[in-house]
């Protein structure tokens, strides 16, 4: 503590040396008295100083004496052989004062601008933050309201009447049916065409029938043949007598060759219907034979689809809950975000609130002006008056005019 | 033999054992063996134990011989099923028409 006091007031014991040097140099009782009072004031600074320290707690800051600091000699008691009538300041700080004025009104000035400035920016930040959370409370609304929406075509589904409404499910289930009914026509005309080879086997047995019938004609052909020229010979035996006879069994003989040959061309029209048939069969056969491995690999595909779609569905509809989820604590949050933004309101009663003070400094300024025109200490006596009853008055009364101190009271209707 | 039929004692089970591939080729004797089977056959076991491929036309074979045996009143058991032949006769929904094991 002495070490502080002697590195911020080095100068009082120099200066005390100093004139108790010079009084035994030259002893003249002028000199002697300027002396006196010098060292007075060199002591009393200092002390007077360490005093208003020790009452304000802020023994040990290694702050030079400021302006005021000077001031408090004023009010020290002076030592009592001093001959003057009234104690003045040093000349030194009346010298200060229009310094310390220009320098108080320049610092208020520079105080209430940036409060000015503060508030005007403070002003159009909050409307633009309003602006910007409201649009993001409707928009984040809006969100929630899509989804809510989706989450409704999730559940619904095939319950749903709307023709227009269609889900991958349905697609599949779509898909799924017309392949069904594709393997259904496949199978129907296999099965025709399996009877239809059937019939044709029946109409190859019947054609087999028929050529029986051709080899039993060919037999009569024959035979009449055989008859035709027994009854020739028998005609020529006969003589003249037989002559008409054998003009008859010429006629019979040629009609049994005629036969012949009819049966002949009958027998090669149904090799040649057979081999025709033989061709139908096979063409019914290839209709009939489809490869249905094509279809299994078809409706395995679908079935997988269908199962897999059931899950894409169920992950949906869960995405779909979470994101809900989120959207409700995002408006919450853009909803307490919004009541946060009541702080403006804080902020600006406080910095209305700092007018007053500065109203006193710029006092202080003027008071310090005036004392410094006047040579006269009573307007700075005056303000100090006044200054302490204001102080009585702050301490009696709550004096800001906003008590809270966090953003958590209260809470706000949105609209 | 591609195709080996059975008839029971009593004459009224005939069993049909089917080997190889059952297509359009087998018609011809899959129809014979119903047609020729006795009237007394009131039940037909298809044994596709040794069938190692089935195409449409065997579908077809199958529902005629269904249709043969009295359609809906038909009592006729596919047995032994090889997986592949299984899942075609299943596409078919055959599983309502006949007794799939």
């Amino acid at each position: 503590m002495l070490l502080a006091f002697l590195q911020a007031y080095w100068w009082a014991p120099v200066v005390s040396l100093g004139a108790l040097l010079a009084q035994c140099t030259q002893p003249r009782p002028e000199v002697a008295l300027m002396l006196l009072v010098l060292t007075a004031l060199a002591w009393g600074i200092p002390l007077a100083c360490l005093w208003g320290q020790t009452r304000t707690g802020l023994i040990g800051c290694d702050d030079p004496p400021g302006p005021f600091d000077t001031l408090a000699p004023v009010n020290t008691p002076e030592p009592p052989p001093t001959p003057e009538p009234h104690p003045t300041p040093a000349p030194d700080v009346w010298e200060c004062l229009p310094a310390i004025r220009s320098t108080v009104e320049e610092e208020v000035e520079h105080i209430a601008e940036a409060v000015t400035q503060t508030q005007g920016i403070l002003r159009d930040a909050v409307a633009g933050l309003h602006q910007s959370f409201h649009g993001l409370y409707n928009q984040t609304q809006a969100q929630h309201q899509l989804v809510v929406s989706l989450m409704g075509d999730m559940t619904e589904q095939s319950d749903t009447t709307q023709a227009s409404h269609l889900t991958m499910h349905q697609f599949t289930e779509a898909t799924s049916s017309l392949l069904q009914y594709f393997i259904d026509l496949v199978v129907n005309i296999s099965k025709q065409s399996v009877e239809t080879a059937y019939k044709i086997d029946d109409m190859v047995r019947q054609m087999d029938g028929i050529f029986a019938l051709l080899a039993n004609i060919k037999t009569i052909t024959d035979d009449t043949h055989m008859l035709a020229l027994n009854a020739a010979v028998e005609a020529a035996r006969a003589g003249e007598a037989g002559r008409g006879f054998a003009v008859v069994a010429a006629e019979v003989r040629r009609l049994s060759q005629h036969s012949r040959q009819f049966s002949e061309r009958l027998r090669t029209q149904i090799e040649e219907l057979k081999t025709t048939i033989a061709a139908v069969r096979k063409v019914v056969g290839g209709v009939a034979s489809t490869d249905l491995n094509v279809s299994l690999d078809a409706k395995g595909r679908v079935d997988a689809m269908m199962v897999d779609i059931k899950k894409v569905d169920a992950r949906i509809a869960q995405s779909l809950q979470e994101i809900s989820t989120v959207m409700h604590q995002m408006h919450t949050d853009v909803g307490v975000a919004v009541r946060a933004l009541q702080f403006e309101d804080i902020i600006s009663q406080l910095l209305h609130y700092t007018e007053k003070p500065l109203s006193t400094l710029r006092c202080l300024g003027t008071a310090l002006g005036e004392a410094a025109e006047t040579n006269d200490r009573t307007p700075l006596l005056t303000l100090g008056t006044t200054a302490a009853h204001r102080r009585e008055e702050g301490q009696t009364e709550a004096h800001k005019p906003v008590a809270q101190t966090s953003m958590h009271a209260g809470d706000v209707e949105l609209f | 033999m591609v195709l080996v039929t059975r008839t029971s004692s009593d004459g009224k089970v005939v069993t049909i054992d089917i080997s190889g591939r059952f297509d359009f080729s087998m018609h011809q004797e899959f129809r014979r063996v119903y047609e020729q089977a006795p009237g007394s056959a009131t039940q037909y076991i298809i044994n596709l134990r040794q069938t190692e491929y089935m195409d449409s036309s065997a579908l077809g074979m199958l529902l005629l011989l269904r249709e043969h045996a009295g359609g809906d009143r038909a009592h006729i058991e596919i047995m032994h099923c090889q997986p592949e032949v299984k899942k075609i006769l299943t596409i078919a929904n055959f599983q309502h028409l006949f007794c799939l094991d």
